[in-house]
């Protein structure tokens, strides 16, 4: 009797435990639903359900590839790449002439990693609106992946040519001139882009490091780090760029 | 007697051996805490590991080295992820530490809430054995935590099983996430994440997960930094461990709404098998977020994606899968388990159409020879069309139309069928047809002119409201047209 005793307790027990982690488990996923709803009230995502409404009494196809490619553009804000891809796609299906959709649908297949189809998507941009500069940086990043260099520099070329404070453009381009080994000529296009944006950190870390491994100036080098770090506090390397500096010798 | 006791003394050594070599050697490196300046400050970092090393000391299953022991070897490692150094200065030197196991560690402060993150690591593969996380706001608590996890529940036994698992189970690398918008950068979600996010991952038994600290999945040396493209995912940087899978990801911070992107990378190939998102509120759900994302990998890698590798002859023929477009062949593509229909399409090409079945974690080959779509059908009926039997060539262009389902030169039928059902005055008919033209087929030459036959059908039914609204959707969209151009002179309505 004892021992069934024993053993209807240690079922429910366990039946309990389970039960618990069960609820806990439960609870969490609860709680994030309950988070994941407050979401949809924030004023981007309220924003995308408007223009989603829209869309149901759009008048012509004209205006509903306008929805559809503005929707795509806040999609692609938040870094929400598949549902850029959806929304560029059904863009571009109403009016397959949009330069700007296209441009979005290249970004997103970049992002997913398709380069090849990102590359199809930003020259049909390019073709469409040739002074259009985020496509031609887009194009650039595209080549950049590709490790095909020279295509990504005459890309970032074109991007800054055609918008001259795609600052950006000049960051990056700055990398491949180091990559393809020209130090002055990275240092040079760093330079410029600071001073277009001189509170664009990016610039000062890779300035620095450019001074610092390829053209072998210490002291430029330790004054670029500094003002990395002026700039950008709370940077995720915070420790590493001070470790670089003190090798340099210098001031924080 | 002399015997006895050497005898004795034998038996005592062999046993003091026998009970050490069963023992889990570790040892306790100095916890991270240099994320949040808070606690950086308070040292929150060595309370936490020195606090650790006594309670793994005190416990009977553990021979605990103490971390001075090992400092230069980590000290070298720090030196190597810095750049600093190059890592041929530490191969082989894990052998001569005495240490099977390392114990790492991260503490945060996030809107007055502690973040720790413990890992048990394999100090060969660098894989996590076993890992705990907490959110608190108190850190005593934390240590009672962890203890009850990485040290009471820590034992051979456990490691015996879990490292049978190992060897069949993918093996997954959490890259730092990004603080992709200004408002993020002002932040510290995204390294907080990241550790978060290994150690939850760590936690999950069917995945392997390389344990962050000291390896190249840091990405802390003198790397040039790109800006809008992915530039820790580089296939040419020498990556220390055998990852098979990286998670990279980035956060978006919004007046009202944090974003996280997440995508899983096949490092082999580079190929991208998932791409997520999750948006939040605040910081006090990162690590139930961090829970929901693990599990999705978990699926991703256990049992949900396969992939399609798909060719076509020729090339660049357009791709959907269950109706959603997917790109142009040769396509390499993750496509969730289970039944598809896949449907290929090119211009000049017989529309292929097939069920393919996908295997979780396994690649479908397939490669499609086209067929060359002939107009033979077409041409007869532009034939009868000449001869004047309408009948006769609308009975032919439906039959092309049957045969060739979705291929582009369908709309060349459509067109054509329209205005013969316009000139035998079935009016309705007309405007189903120059319907279907133009919503099956956006890019058609042929569109301005469906829009002038769907202007033209509605007058002649005696819808004048919509005759007009085409009318003018017409001009203003196909305003060049020489359509355009027939339509402003001769539908002078």
């Amino acid at each position: 009797m004892r021992k069934l005793t024993a053993a209807v307790i240690a079922v429910l027990l366990f039946q309990l435990i389970i039960s618990c982690k069960k609820s806990d488990a439960e609870l969490r996923e609860k709680a994030l639903r309950a988070d994941q709803a407050v979401t949809e009230k924030s004023e981007i995502n309220k924003e995308i359900r408007l223009l989603q409404e829209q869309l149901k009494n759009a008048a012509d196809d004209y205006q509903r590839s306008q929805l559809y490619s503005k929707i795509a553009g806040l999609y692609s804000e938040k870094g929400d790449t598949m549902s850029t891809m959806k929304n560029a796609r059904e863009a571009i299906k109403y009016q397959p002439n949009e330069y700007y959709s296209r441009y979005l649908l290249g970004k997103a297949y970049l992002d997913a990693g398709r380069y090849g189809e990102a590359e199809i998507e930003l020259l049909t941009s390019v073709d469409l609106k040739n002074d259009f500069s985020l496509s031609h940086f887009e194009l650039g990043n595209v080549y950049y992946k590709k490790l095909k260099y020279p295509d990504a520099i005459s890309q970032y070329k074109l991007a800054v040519r055609f918008d001259e404070q795609c600052y950006q453009a000049y960051n990056n381009l700055g990398v491949l001139y180091s990559l393809t080994g020209k130090g002055r000529d990275a240092e040079t296009i760093l330079k410029k882009g600071i001073s277009i944006r001189p509170d664009f950190p990016v610039y000062y870390k890779n300035l620095g490091i450019v001074y610092d491994s390829i053209l072998k100036k210490p002291k430029d080098a330790a004054e670029n780090y500094a003002k990395y770090l002026e700039l950008r506090p709370d940077c995720p390397e915070r420790k590493s760029v001070e470790a670089w500096l003190d090798i340099l010798g210098g001031k924080r | 007697m002399k015997k006895l006791i050497c005898m004795i003394c034998f038996v005592l050594v062999a046993l003091c051996l026998y009970s050490q070599a069963s023992k889990i050697r570790l040892a306790v490196s100095g916890f991270n805490d240099s994320i949040t300046r808070e606690t950086e400050s308070l040292r929150s970092g060595n309370y936490l590991s020195a606090g650790l090393e006594k309670l793994y000391a005190a416990a009977a299953v553990f021979q605990v080295r103490e971390s001075g022991a090992i400092q230069k070897y980590l000290d070298n490692l720090k030196s190597v992820q810095l750049g600093l150094t190059d890592d041929l200065l530490i191969k082989g030197k894990a052998d001569s530490l005495l240490v099977d196991y390392l114990v790492f560690g991260t503490v945060s402060s996030i809107d007055g809430m502690y973040n720790v993150d413990a890992r048990v690591v394999n100090i060969d593969s660098w894989k996590i054995v076993k890992s705990y996380g907490i959110t608190s706001g108190n850190l005593d608590e934390t240590v009672e935590n962890i203890r009850f996890s990485l040290i009471d529940n820590f034992n051979q036994e456990f490691i015996t099983d879990r490292e049978s698992l190992m060897n069949d189970s993918p093996t997954v690398a959490v890259f730092m996430f990004k603080d992709e918008n200004p408002a993020a950068m002002k932040t510290k979600f995204s390294t907080v994440f990241s550790e978060m996010l290994n150690s939850v991952l760590g936690s999950f038994q069917m995945i392997n997960t390389i344990e962050r600290t000291y390896t190249k999945t840091l990405i802390q040396e003198k790397v040039l930094e790109m800006v809008g493209v992915a530039e820790n995912s580089s296939t040419s940087r020498r990556d220390v461990m055998d990852i098979q899978y990286r998670l990279t990801g980035g956060f978006r911070v919004f007046k009202d709404v944090i974003t996280i992107n997440y995508k899983l990378e096949k490092i082999s190939t580079g190929q991208v098998v998932f791409i997520g998102t999750r948006d939040i509120t605040s910081s006090s759900v990162l690590r139930r977020v961090c829970e929901s994302i693990s599990n999705t990998i978990e699926d991703v890698l256990a049992n949900r994606i396969g992939t399609l590798k798909l060719d076509s002859d020729p090339q660049g023929a357009d791709v959907f899968i269950d109706n959603e477009p997917m790109g142009k062949t040769p396509l390499l593509l993750p496509v969730a388990k289970g039944s598809h229909n896949l449907l290929i399409r090119m211009d000049g090409f017989e529309t292929h159409r097939s069920a393919i079945n996908i295997e979780p974690q396994s690649i479908l080959d397939k490669s499609i020879k086209l067929a060359a779509l002939s107009r033979k059908l077409l041409n007869d009926a532009y034939s009868l069309e000449r001869k004047g039997d309408t009948e006769g060539a609308i009975r032919l262009y439906d039959e092309f139309i049957v045969k060739y389902g979705d291929a582009t030169e369908v709309n060349e039928a459509l067109y054509r069928k329209g205005h013969l059902l316009i000139s035998l005055k079935r009016y309705g008919e007309a405007v189903s047809t120059f319907d279907s033209l133009v919503k099956k087929y956006p890019d058609a030459l042929t569109r301005a002119e469906a829009y002038f036959g769907l202007a033209k059908s509605y007058y002649l039914m005696g819808d004048i409201e919509r005759a007009r609204a085409t009318k003018s959707f017409l001009l203003e969209r196909f305003g060049e047209t020489y359509t355009a151009e027939e339509a402003r002179r001769t539908f002078t309505w």
